[in-house]
């Protein structure tokens, strides 16, 4: 398929309104959706099973919509305490994640120190020093957003330097014989490669970051906001319904970041093929 | 402008010897090629040109200059094989991204000016592209912004290493004719690599063969054709002759090394 501009003719990359036009004509068709909602009755029906069985681990749905509708106030306090926690955590580990990508991809003694470092760390599970944290830094949002920075920092870091040495040899090649600086470099070169690792990261650690700052309430209970103390609390008072209402909160909200860091970086990136 | 323009290198890289002995000087203004078989030294013999590498023994003057201080006066325009363009950047932003770092101050004596990139490219047929991303281009459009780019830079020197080496024939012949017609208004000095015999006749009025294990240069042909050289040049008896004497000499160059080893 190609179209014809003046007299060049162009393949039909199509511009990124005509695909996404196309998408959402494709999602709008049965054979489309139909699977997924098709599963989903058949889940929520198990579930229904599940919950009359084994009353100990499952709520019926409906008692936990009757939950969610009867104090919705209680959620949504709940729910943006955990997201700022979660975003403040996120963000502190970003800035710093990515100034020590920038020195380690810069300067080749600190990378050869700290690299192998970062990659142990990053598969270590950090969030089991939840407790540590809590009893180190108290009940305020301080371990919370120290836990999410730290589960989100190695991720981060470890994508962020492999994006800034990305940048194809001949290209830098191109700008040396110049004599570009290093700065000049970094700045129109490397960060901009970098971008694509960069939301990489993003998806890995939107997901982490809920988890850091729900890990660390659950370390703190009782004493604390968050939906993470709403399913400690709750769980031993044994109202399921609630403990099950803020897990679907939870789940919502990890897809909503989810959702969001997706539609961005198909704003910003529309130059990468992906 | 500049005085003879003198190249003398002598460099021992490591314990490959990828250049022993280098002698050679290029007279400013003029298109050399640089032909040889792979691992002669081609592409290193433009790092040290260039500046990127240093000579182990030896010495390299461009203009007078370190190929350092060449470089930081931005005396260079380079095109490597690959177009090595960047992705999120349109083709004009491409092309103008060079003059934006290293900026040399008004006043100072290497200062030379922006020419109108929108009008060079609209030049060599890249009018409707100047907005389009690369990955919108077909691999000769990429390569003549490529190109553009660095004679853009008005550069003294022009170093191509293999720009053509990627291309069909067709592309690659289309390619020539438009870098002769810049060089023609430019007049800088090229230092051209390629593999491709026709090619370095067509192009030259020089060609250095050289030859592999170590790197060196085993002749020197002067090409004495008219210019300006069109596509029919090609089918002459005198470009014929050249091409001829070429083979023979990398023939040479080739069962030299073959010795050697």
């Amino acid at each position: 398929m190609s179209r014809v501009i003046g007299e060049v003719v162009a393949p039909a990359t199509g511009t990124n309104g005509a695909r996404s036009r196309r998408r959402r004509a494709r999602m709008l068709r049965p054979a489309y959706w139909l699977p997924f909602v098709l599963l989903l009755v058949v889940l929520g029906f198990g579930w229904e099973v599940g919950a009359r069985r084994m009353p100990y681990l499952f709520a019926p749905l409906g008692d936990i919509a009757s939950v969610l509708t009867g104090d919705p106030g209680y959620f949504l306090s709940n729910t943006l305490v955990t997201l700022g926690e979660a975003l403040v955590g996120l963000g502190i580990g970003f800035l710093a994640a990515f100034a020590l990508a920038v020195v380690v991809s810069e300067i080749g003694v600190v990378r050869r120190a700290v690299m192998p470092l970062a990659v142990v760390l990053s598969v270590t599970p950090l969030v089991a020093i939840a407790p540590l944290l809590v009893v180190a830094l108290g009940f305020g949002m301080g371990p919370k957003v120290v836990l999410t920075a730290l589960v989100c920092f190695f991720p981060i870091l470890i994508n962020v330097a492999t994006g800034l040495r990305a940048v194809p040899a001949p290209v830098l090649q191109v700008y040396r014989t110049v004599a570009a600086s290093r700065l000049e470099v970094l700045r129109h070169l490397r960060v901009p490669a970098s971008l694509p690792y960069v939301f990489a990261s993003l998806r890995i650690v939107f997901p982490l970051s809920m988890i850091g700052a729900v890990v660390a309430e659950l370390s703190a209970a009782g004493s604390a906001d968050g939906l993470g103390s709403v399913i400690q609390v709750a769980s031993s008072q044994n109202r399921l319904a609630t403990v099950w209402a803020a897990i679907f909160v939870l789940a919502a909200l990890g897809s909503l970041l989810f959702w969001l860091v997706t539609l961005t970086e198909r704003r910003v990136l529309h130059w990468h093929e992906s | 402008m500049h005085g003879v323009r003198r190249l003398y290198e002598q460099a021992d890289l490591s314990t490959l010897v990828a250049l022993d002995d280098i002698e050679l000087t290029i007279e400013p203004g003029t298109f050399v090629s640089i032909i040889g078989p792979s691992g002669c030294g081609k592409s290193t013999l433009l790092r040290l040109v260039s500046g990127q590498e240093r000579p182990d023994a030896g010495t390299i003057t461009v203009c007078g200059l370190t190929p350092r201080e060449a470089a930081e006066a931005k005396a260079f325009g380079f095109v490597p094989q690959s177009p090595a363009l960047l992705p999120w950047l349109s083709v004009l932003g491409n092309v103008t991204l060079p003059h934006k770092v290293n900026r040399q101050r008004p006043r100072d004596k290497y200062d030379r000016g922006r020419p109108d990139l929108e009008a060079m490219l609209r030049e060599v047929g890249l009018g409707e592209s100047l907005h389009k991303l690369p990955a919108e281009l077909s691999g000769g459009m990429k390569q003549r912004t490529a190109i553009v780019r660095a004679f853009g830079l008005r550069p003294d020197v022009l170093l191509l290493d293999e720009p053509f080496g990627a291309l069909d024939e067709f592309t690659r012949e289309a390619l020539q004719e438009q870098l002769l017609e810049l060089w023609e208004q430019t007049r800088a000095t090229v230092v051209f690599v390629t593999h491709s015999i026709s090619e370095a006749v067509r192009l030259s009025d020089k060609v250095v063969v050289m030859a592999p294990r170590p790197g060196r240069i085993t002749d020197v042909i002067d090409i004495d054709l008219p210019r300006p050289r069109h596509q029919e040049i090609i089918t002459s008896p005198e470009f014929h002759a050249y091409e001829l004497t070429l083979r023979e000499s990398l023939r040479d160059a080739f069962s030299h090394s073959e010795v050697v080893r």
